[in-house]
């Protein structure tokens, strides 16, 4: 079955570390839902340029994902110390989070 | 996240110090290039320079700090220098194995250690993080209130070279008699400048004033990605300095000419990485492009951001689709030298005038506005181009001119 987002691998400067996935979701929902996929142990800030808020939900030292800054799409940025394993957890937290609210 | 940094001001023509030091953003891929440049000629001691001038600039912040925050202990001004370390992008700074006898110093993490691998795309052969060893010994021995070159450093560990943590082995040296020493803010130009071109639908103000809302200071990791590359909040001084140095010893074996144009090919390579990754990013599209109407305020723009990277103030004087004139008051190259080496006879500010005729390329044959991708192949068509903008500096404020100008032309 096709997975319900795509998802871009960055080629520029942060090569490696930052994606972007695009999906159908509700910002809000996202966040939240990444939020309890961690348990909660996670950091959020809300930044506000212009129109456009975005929450960040920051897991320290493993990922940082970005919802909100444009419409239907959020970025996942490794942190540069994780390894390899948390690299793929941080996917897979995001892409079943997706799928999830997707369904 | 609380860090205990220097204290942070905001000076005219857009110039930031923190503790004196002036401070400017450039991204790692600028910092790989540049790097790689002033290493490339083999002989001209550049490793040394580099490690140097690290060191000066970040013994004159952290000295500078601890008297702001009244830290007189050693203990305590590491822990300074530690936060400032990590405040302005660099990495992670652990000096606890580290006394006025030198030791070890370790780095977690480190932009110059890991960040200018995924440039590379591949390890070092030999160690980059030659910043960090200067940074390393210059706040030691702002600790331990000795001067500024009196540690000498060395990789043990490199994460450049695929080291998992980064250690820097300090011993107690004399300092070299032609030491440098940090300027400071250096020389600055006098008076207003001009407002913004009134040929533009952007409003500069309100994209600074945008920015200025977003917190531009080192994560949990000390480094910052921002716009889609990796930035540092790093000393003029720095870049300043190694830049000049390398000139003149180019000089020294008859290579002037050659090295200018490394210095401009490395302001093209910042234009392409910083600018263009600003200019596809999210935050240029919430900030900056529901201002565009035009092609030309593309450009109008990204100089309304560059005038919040601390470069000093940029102005579009003339504009058209072959050819953009841009004054700048008090570009960072221009002051850095004045406060180094005093006037010069040639034009200096070489990073400007590469990224100048840079936007253009970005925004001309590169047609950013279509979000291309920017890797090194679109480097190549577009820098590579018969279509391709190129920089003359016309006035320079270090050779005594009111302010710098530089006009690219294709």
């Amino acid at each position: 079955m096709k997975p319900p987002f795509e998802v871009e691998r960055d080629a520029r400067c942060q090569r490696g570390l930052r994606f972007l996935y695009r999906a159908r979701f509700d910002p809000d929902a996202l966040a939240d839902a990444l939020d309890a996929a961690y348990d909660g142990m996670v950091v959020r800030h809300v930044e506000a340029l212009g129109d456009t808020r975005t929450e960040r939900v920051i897991v320290q030292f493993q990922v940082e994902y970005r919802v909100g800054e444009r419409e239907g799409e959020v970025s996942l940025t490794h942190r540069v110390s994780a390894s390899p394993e948390i690299r793929a957890r941080s996917h897979r937290v995001l892409e079943d989070t997706l799928t999830r609210l997707a369904a | 996240m609380t860090r205990e940094t220097g204290d942070v001001t905001r000076v005219d023509h857009g110039r930031t110090l923190m503790s004196g030091e002036p401070l400017v953003f450039h991204c790692n891929h600028y910092n790989y290039w540049l790097q790689k440049t002033l290493l490339l000629p083999e002989g001209l001691g550049m490793r040394a320079v580099i490690r140097d001038a690290a060191s000066s600039a970040a013994h004159a912040m952290i000295t500078q700090a601890a008297r702001e925050r009244g830290a007189t202990e050693p203990a305590e001004i590491l822990r300074i220098a530690a936060d400032c370390f990590s405040a302005l992008g660099f990495g992670t700074m652990d000096f606890s194995g580290a006394g006025e006898a030198g030791g070890a110093v370790r780095t977690p993490t480190s932009h110059y250690g890991q960040c200018l691998r995924m440039a590379s795309g591949a390890d070092f052969a030999e160690p980059q993080e030659l910043f960090d060893q200067g940074y390393a010994a210059g706040a030691l021995a702002a600790a331990h209130g000795r001067p500024a070159g009196s540690y000498a450093a060395r990789s043990e560990a490199s994460q450049s070279m695929g080291a998992e943590v980064g250690e820097i082995a300090l011993a107690p040296r004399e300092t070299p008699a032609d030491f440098f020493t940090a300027p400071g803010r250096g020389p600055h130009a006098a008076g207003d400048v001009p407002p913004q071109s009134p040929d533009t639908n952007v409003d500069e103000g309100a994209v600074l004033s945008a920015l200025a809302g977003l917190d531009l200071s080192g994560n949990e990791e000390g480094l910052l990605p921002r716009f889609g590359v990796i930035l540092t909040n790093h000393f003029a001084n720095f870049y300043d300095r190694i830049s000049f140095e390398f000139v003149r010893r180019m000089d020294g074996t008859g290579m002037l000419d050659m090295a200018e144009e490394l210095l401009v090919e490395a302001g093209y390579r910042c234009a392409f990485n910083t600018f263009g990754g600003i200019m596809t990013s999210a935050e240029w599209d919430a900030v900056v492009k529901p201002q565009c109407k035009t092609t030309e305020d593309w450009v109008h723009g990204m100089v309304a951001v560059a005038n919040a990277l601390g470069w000093g103030v940029w102005r579009v004087h003339e504009l058209t689709p072959s050819r953009l004139v841009v004054r700048i008051w008090d570009d960072y190259e221009s002051t850095g030298y004045l406060g180094m080496y005093g006037e010069s006879d040639r034009f200096v500010s070489h990073l400007a005038a590469g990224g100048v005729a840079g936007l253009m390329n970005l925004v001309y044959p590169g047609r950013i506005a279509e979000r291309p991708t920017l890797d090194a192949e679109y480097y190549a068509r577009i820098f590579e181009s018969p279509e391709r903008f190129e920089p003359r500096g016309v006035k320079c404020m270090a050779s005594g001119d009111a302010y710098t100008e530089v006009v690219a032309e294709r």
